[in-house]
């Protein structure tokens, strides 16, 4: 491994952990941990998660059919899905705020604290 | 070069491409993220923009991930396009870095280990940027971190695993016939 090589995999370390903390602190808010769920660009749900609310699930329709979404105090997850991998649903409970659980085939996406202005569309 | 033997060598490396390719689907990995994966494909790209250019690359390439998803049915589903779109991300940075790395002086040269991890991370951000468009949302970026930290193992090791290989090759005289 050459010096170039050592200063690259650095570069790469470096932009991870800096996008990683980046994305948990610019999330985090004092007492507060809301979800929201989204098919595709349109915004389906959202919800407290701080409070100790009954466990309910939420079913959201995807191009692939329905996956349910079940949410309990302080956290939530893909409970089901009909997309072919189920990385969404191997991702669990997500608590954490500024964390996302995504299913890529059937177009449903779960964040934590998302912020109103952030980003949330491509521009094409 | 004789075109024929060209053709050949070309026509070898895809069906090698193809074999990893599908191989390493069978490989179960622990992390629950859309797209980590080895890219053992990818120590054939690097061999291919060593023995050849980067058309030549490319091209064997764009052949692997069009008949590699044809073979396991995922042809122009989603998992086919972010699989394009990183393995023409990943040619084109190992590429540019390749010609780039000829231009320095030994010294601060990149090695194959380096362009391979480059590769990697270029594959990673490939696949995003097309899931991001696909599922018309930003989101997907959260994945950032971690597909970077992934790509530094699995590059170094698809890495290894080619200069392990041009070694042999370079021993047994057969580089030296390819690059002919």
């Amino acid at each position: 491994m050459t010096k170039a090589d050592k200063v690259l995999i650095g570069i790469i370390l470096a932009l991870s952990l800096l996008t990683w903390l980046g994305l948990t602190y610019w999330h985090r808010e004092a007492g507060k941990l809301t979800g929201e769920i989204s098919a595709g660009d349109r915004s389906i749900a959202q919800f407290n998660l701080s409070q100790t609310a009954a466990p309910r699930t939420i079913k959201v329709t995807g191009p692939l059919g329905t996956s349910v979404v079940e949410i309990r105090a302080g956290a939530v997850r893909m409970k089901s899905s009909p997309c072919p991998d189920h990385f969404c649903m191997h991702t669990g409970w997500i608590s954490q705020p500024g964390r996302v659980i995504v299913c890529v085939p059937n177009r449903i996406i779960i964040e934590t604290n998302r912020k109103p202005d952030s980003v949330d569309a491509i521009a094409y | 070069m004789l075109p024929t033997r060209k053709l050949t060598l070309i026509a070898v490396l895809v069906a090698q491409a193809i074999v990893l390719h599908l191989f390493e689907s069978l490989i179960p990995l622990p992390i629950p993220i859309p797209g980590v994966k080895l890219g053992l494909a990818n120590i054939v790209t690097l061999l291919a923009l060593v023995i050849f250019d980067f058309k030549t690359a490319l091209l064997i390439t764009v052949l692997r991930t069009v008949l590699g998803g044809l073979l396991s049915g995922t042809l122009f589903n989603i998992a086919f396009f972010m699989s394009i779109s990183g393995a023409v991300a990943a040619t084109t940075l190992m590429a540019i870095l390749m010609s780039l790395t000829s231009t320095l002086n030994p010294s601060s040269r990149f090695s194959l280990l380096g362009i391979s991890v480059a590769g990697a991370a270029a594959h990673n951000l490939g696949q995003l940027a097309m899931a991001a468009l696909l599922i018309k949302h930003s989101a997907i970026f959260y994945y950032l971190p971690i597909m970077l930290v992934s790509s530094l193992p699995t590059g170094l090791l698809t890495g290894l695993l080619l200069s392990k290989l041009l070694e042999y090759l370079r021993a047994s005289g057969q580089l030296d016939e390819f690059m002919s």
